[in-house]
């Protein structure tokens, strides 16, 4: 049982991979996604109230090494069995957002009994004719501002967040670890086939205003999860956790109590 | 001696004229609605015209290249360029620079197209082997941190298949088949000159130099065209050979006419098409994720500055730096000379056309060029 913030490097199959861990109670892995999770949030503050919080940063992510075989997302599924089995975790919650969610919902589809319940926040993973979705990697980074948050003062304090000069170089690191997995397309064509496996109790959240993948995602994603309801929170964007903290850990906090 | 070829990007002459206010890219996402097929099948016949052109008054060979989803060039297979300009032209080298390989999916395709050509020439063929640009990955959604890797294995395979006469497996991370068997083989022994047209990176100078072959230094200043030479005879020098000027290439835009003062009037319009126009892509399309460095990523996106961005380059300094030569038969001729005399080169790859060049200007500038000044560089030693 943890309380105070843990920040360390672990080493996972070999790689140096850096986590912060923070609470107390059942474990739940926070899957972050393609713009990373250099530093403790209040979304994952307040989650620590009730749980044991266990936030990983994907292999190539910020501080985290990574290894040649790290090369697709079905490898990370493989990976974070081995984090799993790091902790001595039989079974967690798993908080995914957006590409973490992609993560989050293989991982759910294959190692069903491993997750107790999990929520998709924005998830990428999927494809749906029609819905809109933005490439991440064909913008200019004023754009990608714009469409990560919808409030204009969410969207300044993002702004400030990446004016600094580390932000640039964390920046390249985690688009060019993304492009490893998401660059051909961010979605798996077989994901919506495999989500039928996915038994375990599923939250899908959607920001009202997401502009990187509509909320018409939400109801795609409960619609082909077996057990899942959705929840679309208002007057958001891309990131809940960064411009609804509150609401967003207590829709999660609320779902796996 | 110095090998002179000519070459042209065969770009689609015309962009709208409000490009700017609602494009911010001539690549991957400028729409096709702006071409114009009736214009197309002029200009592909102007710009063939003009090759074969090229062959009549000297030139030792003629260049195609490729390039995918903008009007900057017009030749998404140069196999088929060169195909059309192979039964036209019978005594030039035809220089392919290159096929893309990461672009082409099977290798076996490339090096079967290139040996048919080898074949139908009798052996005029330069095969050149390049990565593509930035925007090439977005439009084809290859990797493009698997670019390098996915390069040097279809290069193997290539060879390979152009070189050992059993059926052979290859098993390698990107490509797998049991069993490659090319037909035809190439008519040239053991194949046909393999060059490597680059900006300047450093991995394909040293894969150039260590496979003895040409490298060909594309689209720079001349300030930057000495010290890719000299790292390629250091590395020459270090896997033990000494690299001779044959194995140096530079490419260059020339534009001749009856003065210096009509050149410099004929030819600014249409360089500056070409670098404002044609070259107008933003930074993440020309830089996707992987392919540059990370290191090198982080400086270029701390200038704000550079190719790609329109007004980046005025027209005198692209003369001062060489990114152009202008003039007259014998100002283009001396500034040749010079420039050969200090960077030493077997190969001059000359852009006969850039930008939006009408035809006229075009055969205007293949045929001063070509009388005048082609014979004093050609026996240059």
């Amino acid at each position: 049982m943890t309380t105070q913030l843990k920040d360390e490097i672990v080493q996972i199959e070999g790689i140096n991979i850096h986590v912060m861990r923070k609470g107390s109670g059942e474990p739940l892995i926070y899957l972050h996604g393609s713009n990373g999770n250099p530093a403790w949030t209040p979304f994952l503050e307040s989650l620590s109230q009730h749980f044991d919080v266990i936030a990983p940063e994907h292999p190539g992510f910020g501080k985290s090494e990574t290894a040649p075989w790290i090369r697709e997302v079905d490898d990370l599924v493989y990976f974070y069995r081995s984090l799993l089995d790091h902790y001595g975790i039989e079974k967690a919650y798993f908080v995914g957002q957006s590409f973490g969610g992609w993560i989050t919902a293989e991982f759910a589809s294959s190692q069903t009994h491993r997750v107790k319940k999990f929520v998709l926040i924005a998830a990428a993973g999927i494809y749906k004719e029609g819905a809109e979705r933005a490439d991440l990697f064909a913008m200019s980074p004023e754009e990608t501002i714009s469409r990560l948050v919808h409030s204009p003062e969410a969207q300044q304090r993002l702004k400030e967040l990446s004016s600094s000069p580390e932000a640039l170089s964390l920046s390249i690191r985690n688009t060019q670890a993304f492009a490893r997995f998401a660059w051909r397309i961010s979605y798996n064509v077989k994901l919506p086939t495999r989500l039928r496996w996915a038994k375990a109790p599923a939250l899908v959240l959607w920001g009202e205003f997401d502009r990187v993948i509509s909320k018409e995602y939400a109801d795609y994603y409960a619609s082909l999860l077996p057990d899942a309801q959705a929840k679309i929170i208002s007057n958001c964007g891309h990131l809940p956790y960064m411009e609804k903290p509150e609401e967003t850990a207590n829709a999660v906090i609320d779902f796996c109590k | 001696m110095v090998k002179v070829f000519a070459f042209g990007l065969m770009p689609y002459l015309e962009m709208v004229e409000d490009f700017y206010e609602k494009y911010d890219s001539a690549w991957v996402t400028y729409p096709n609605k702006h071409y114009d097929p009736k214009k197309g099948n002029q200009y592909y016949n102007d710009y063939l015209d003009g090759l074969e052109f090229c062959e009549q008054v000297g030139f030792d060979g003629i260049v195609v290249n490729e390039h995918h989803q903008t009007p900057y060039g017009l030749m998404p297979s140069p196999n088929i360029t060169a195909a059309a300009l192979a039964r036209r032209t019978s005594r030039a080298k035809i220089a392919i620079l290159g096929n893309a390989l990461t672009l082409r999916g099977y290798p076996q395709r490339v090096a079967e197209e290139i040996a048919m050509l080898d074949n139908i020439t009798g052996g005029r063929i330069i095969s050149g082997f390049v990565r593509g640009i930035g925007a090439e990955y977005h439009s084809f959604k290859v990797n493009p941190l698997d670019s390098k890797e996915i390069f040097y294995e279809a290069h193997d395979l290539i060879v390979r298949s152009w070189t050992e006469k059993e059926p052979f497996a290859f098993h390698g991370k990107y490509f797998q088949f049991p069993y490659v068997n090319v037909w035809p083989r190439p008519y040239q022994e053991p194949h046909p000159p393999i060059w490597l047209p680059s900006l300047g990176s450093k991995d394909t100078i040293e894969f150039a130099a260590r496979n003895k072959y040409v490298y060909l230094q594309t689209l720079s200043s001349l300030k930057d065209l000495q010290p890719v030479f000299e790292k390629f005879r250091e590395e020459a020098n270090k896997v033990g050979y000494t690299a001779s000027d044959e194995q140096l290439g530079w490419s260059v835009n020339v534009y001749v006419a009856e003065t210096d003062e009509i050149a410099y009037r004929e030819a600014e319009e249409h360089l500056m098409f070409y670098f404002d126009k044609h070259f107008v892509m933003p930074r993440h399309f020309f830089f996707p994720p992987g392919y540059v460095p990370a290191a090198s990523l982080e400086q270029i996106m701390r200038t704000k500055a550079g190719l790609g961005v329109p007004g980046h380059f005025k027209f005198q300094d692209l003369v001062e730096k060489g990114y152009v030569i202008v003039g007259s038969p014998e100002t283009v001729r001396q500034r040749v000379e010079e420039i050969h005399k200090e960077l030493r080169f077997g190969n001059m790859n000359v852009h006969m056309h850039f930008g939006n060049m009408p035809r006229w200007k075009m055969m205007k500038n293949i045929e001063l060029f070509g009388r005048q000044v082609l014979p004093h560089i050609q026996i240059l030693g």
